[in-house]
């Protein structure tokens, strides 16, 4: 059935470019079994992170990406009717607990609040999930691990994890990392010269100044992994540029121009012959 | 004399000439500041992370060789339009190359020059130099910019009159290293620029500029300060690297807002510690529980005063209630459509979503049926669980009335005064919200200079609409000024106090921001967008009922362009309520 765990194992290994301590941090935490929270904003490596932590500790990986619909009995399980009458699945947090998986709350400040108080008992030194509908108390499984990742930027102050849920983490600041590793990240991952690469991480750059001021996100790495795809693929580069980095995040003239000449700004206004 | 005359025309021959050869026939288009300011602001933004102030300067149409940027107190003063240029160069990327120039300038400025000694062709070299510096400084960071500027420079090696023709060439060769000009005077230049070790100081722009200077006597040309300017128009006039130059030096933009006081130093800038003196020892009016102190936002120094403004909070006297209920009264048909809109809008309690596959409970009904299919030896519906959607109608209201002077005015070819038209929407409004049950609030506000904001409050949140607070309402009247930024700033400390969900700042105005101690709107104007900004970081959605038609503008900068509307008769008031709770229950 769906519960066979190999599924969730990496088959194999994630690109991901260490920036600082984070490796060797999160391998301590995970020894100790401590939940541990990604911050940052959208696209700067949280998820690929946890992807390659997952790998390398040859632990399954369960992610889950939460959204403000989702209830509790999404992550725990429920009864399910089938010609017999009715059955029982186990959610994807109750799977990971039963089997020793490395459960991923993508963007848990989505779910709704109530949602987020299943996770408590996991999370404290009781390490136990009561489910509640059948009775059955599951204790997790040794290898058992709680990660959830959290953008504290875009949403308002409406939208914030309760202190007792924060209070149980602890945290992993994520940011874009710095010219020279975004540029080879770039680089690797959609495989433009590392020249190109630069140049888009300088857009970029400019375009984070903004944040606040106009943008309410600046451009990721992600979006800078796309534009430097499309060029490798033989768009012309402001074209992808345009595609890529300055369409998607404004809709504002005057913002949407400044991005613009951004672009022009490192990659000129005539195209090369490529 | 004669040299004024043969100046003018020689600007007339150039301006006429270059028309002709670009565009023969038809008319020259041209980009005007106002269509670019914003995207100059944004792109400049994202060069160096701060704010730019970029202004317009006066032109003077005869005089095209003044027809340049410059740089004064801190702010980038711009031509109102540009021409574009033959090619691809459109009027945007002269205003664009002008912009970033002035910013390479602001950007790597050291202390002004000191000038006693030097003469005008000395200050003409140096600056070419000085130019060349920070624009290299610039490039280092961003690569782009040569391109930018290469394209407005045309200066050759046949340009070989005039000084003028000879800097232009200078600054041509030590931006563009393509450019080939064999000129000894400008090899000179470029191998002394090229050879410098620390571009980081201004020195070494008087140290060149010096030596260029010099050597160029030999060339035996005569320099003209007004007429051998640099043929690259996005150049500024570099007057502000000369010290003693502008005789406004004493009012150089200041760089603190400790610099701001001191140089104001009148009534209107009092230091805040005097301020806090005075709510504490309780001058000038009576203080206490009922003053509030707030910050306010001084957009010339881009930072907050804090405990700039003082609310006061005042008793409303009651009026005549029979004025209430004549509104009621002749408004009825309004209400009643009022409120089916609103209740048509609004869904409260429970709603089930049936026919999931997945959800929270078994829907029984359906259960049943997918039993009784399946021993029937049908394929069974397997959409047998609902969810419950809980839609609760959390949402308070404070509706805030502008009560300044201006609303005894008559609203433009109607009878009534504004007074009049904003206690009927006001009476409407509260009618309405108290049948579909929202908790609201009333308040109002008049202010007399930043010491004393009155704050009055009709009706509060916990109190009922009752007699008593209608009678208020009804007695509201109009006088002195409109500090709207503190008003808010005060409205949303009421709001915060509330739990619900959605919150919402409903402001009723006829006009500016101003005040008595403050000359102009755009302190306040600034002032009221950033307590509106704050309020919506406290989860407070601000909108703007404007009754002053004319008002789009400046209401807009304050409240966003979708945060306000223009309602000028109380018969508009329906459907534009309906806009914003629709909005703001999606």
């Amino acid at each position: 059935m769906k519960d066979n765990i190999s599924q969730y194992m990496a088959k194999r290994e994630p690109y991901y470019r260490q920036v600082s301590d984070e490796v060797a941090v999160y391998e301590a935490a995970y020894d100790a079994r401590m939940p541990i929270m990604l911050k940052g904003p959208t696209g700067c490596g949280k998820t690929r992170f946890i992807e390659y932590m997952a790998w390398k500790l040859k632990k399954p990986l369960i992610t889950v990406a939460c959204n403000e619909d989702m209830t509790a009995s999404d992550l725990v399980g429920r009864f399910l009717l089938d010609s017999q009458g009715t059955r029982w699945q186990d959610g994807p947090l109750a799977i990971a607990a039963r089997h020793g998986a490395i459960c991923y709350l993508d963007e848990i400040v989505e779910a709704r609040q109530d949602t987020t108080v299943v996770i408590h008992p996991l999370t404290d030194n009781r390490r136990v999930l009561p489910l509640e509908k059948t009775g059955e108390l599951v204790e997790a499984h040794p290898d058992f691990q709680l990660v959830i990742s959290y953008n504290p930027g875009y949403q308002s102050v409406m939208k914030d994890l309760k202190q007792s849920t924060k209070q149980r983490f602890g945290a992993l600041d994520f940011d874009y990392p710095e010219q020279a590793i975004e540029e080879e990240i770039v680089s690797h991952e959609s495989g433009i010269s590392r020249e190109d690469a630069g140049k888009l991480v300088s857009i970029a750059k400019m375009a984070r100044k903004l944040k606040g001021h106009g943008l309410d996100e600046g451009i990721s790495t992600r979006m800078l992994i796309y534009a430097g795809t499309l060029i490798s693929r033989g768009v012309e580069t402001r074209r992808a540029c345009r595609v890529a980095l300055v369409a998607p995040i404004t809709d504002d003239a005057d913002m949407r121009d400044a991005l613009e000449a951004a672009v022009v700004t490192f990659f000129g206004k005539r195209s090369e012959a490529r | 004399m004669s040299s004024a005359f043969h100046h003018i025309a020689r600007g007339l021959q150039r301006y006429f000439g270059k028309r002709d050869k670009g565009h023969q026939t038809e008319h020259r288009s041209k980009t005007q500041l106002t269509e670019v300011h914003r995207r100059l602001a944004i792109y400049l933004f994202a060069v160096c992370g701060r704010d730019v102030v970029i202004k317009t300067m006066e032109e003077d149409f005869l005089h095209l060789e003044k027809y340049r940027p410059y740089i004064e107190r801190g702010a980038i003063h711009l031509p109102s339009f540009y021409y574009d240029l033959g090619g691809d160069v459109a009027g945007i990327e002269v205003y664009r190359a002008a912009a970033v120039h002035a910013v390479a300038h602001l950007m790597h400025a050291g202390k002004t020059f000191a000038d006693a000694t030097l003469d005008k062709w000395q200050k003409a070299v140096i600056a070419v130099i000085e130019d060349a510096r920070v624009e290299t400084l610039l490039m280092r960071e961003f690569p782009g910019f040569l391109e930018l500027w290469r394209d407005q420079h045309t200066a050759t090696p046949l340009q070989d009159r005039s000084a003028g023709d000879y800097l232009s060439r200078l600054a041509r060769a030590l931006l563009d290293p393509s450019y080939r000009d064999e000129d000894p005077w400008i090899v000179q230049g470029r191998s002394l620029f090229g050879a410098a070790e620390n571009l980081e100081t201004r020195d070494v722009s008087i140290r060149i500029g010096m030596t260029l200077a010099e050597e160029f006597q030999k060339k035996n040309i005569r320099f003209n300060a007004h007429a051998d300017r640099l043929s690259a128009l996005y150049r500024d006039d570099s007057r502000h690297l000369w010290a003693q130059q502008d005789e406004t030096h004493a009012e150089e933009m200041p760089t603190s807002f400790f610099e701001l006081k001191l140089l104001m130093g009148n009534n209107e800038f009092a230091s805040a510690d005097e301020e806090h003196k005075e709510i504490s020892e309780g001058k000038p009016g009576p203080a206490g529980k009922d003053a509030y102190s707030y910050a306010e936002w001084d957009y010339r120094s881009q930072a907050e005063t804090a405990s700039w403004v003082t609310v006061r909070e005042r008793k409303p006297k009651p009026g005549e209630l029979g004025i209430v209920d004549q509104i009621v009264a002749q408004n009825a048909h309004l209400i009643s459509r009022m409120e089916k809109i609103l209740h048509a809008i609004r869904y409260s309690g429970m709603r089930r979503i049936r026919k999931l596959e997945e959800g929270d409970e078994v829907d029984i009904n359906a259960a049943i049926r997918a039993l009784i299919d399946m021993r029937s030896g049908v394929q069974p519906d397997t959409r047998i669980m609902m969810r419950s959607l809980r839609k609760n109608r959390d949402i308070s209201v404070l509706v805030l009335l502008d009560l300044s002077n201006s609303t005894n005015q008559k609203i433009a070819g109607q009878e009534e005064t504004v007074l009049e038209l904003t206690r009927q929407i006001c009476v409407l409004f509260a009618d309405v919200i108290e049948d579909v049950g929202d908790p609201f609030a009333i308040h109002g506000f008049c202010s007399k200079s930043r010491h004393n904001v009155e704050y009055f409050r009709f009706k509060d949140f916990g109190q009922p609409y009752d007699e008593g607070a209608r009678a208020l309402i009804a007695g509201m009247t109009g006088q002195r000024s409109t500090r709207m930024g503190a008003a808010i700033r005060h409205a949303v400390h009421h709001l915060d106090e509330r739990p619900a969900g959605r919150k919402l700042l409903m402001l009723i105005t006829d006009g500016a921001p101003s005040d008595i101690d403050v000359r102009g709107t755009k302190y306040l104007t600034y002032d009221a967008k950033m307590a509106v900004k704050a309020a919506a970081k406290n989860g407070i959605h601000t909108h703007c009922i404007s009754l002053d038609p004319k008002a789009d503008e400046y209401v807009s900068q304050i409240f966003g362009a979708r945060g306000y509307m223009v309602v000028d008769h109380v018969r508009y008031l329906p459907e534009k309520m309906l806009m914003i709770y629709a909005g703001l229950t999606r």
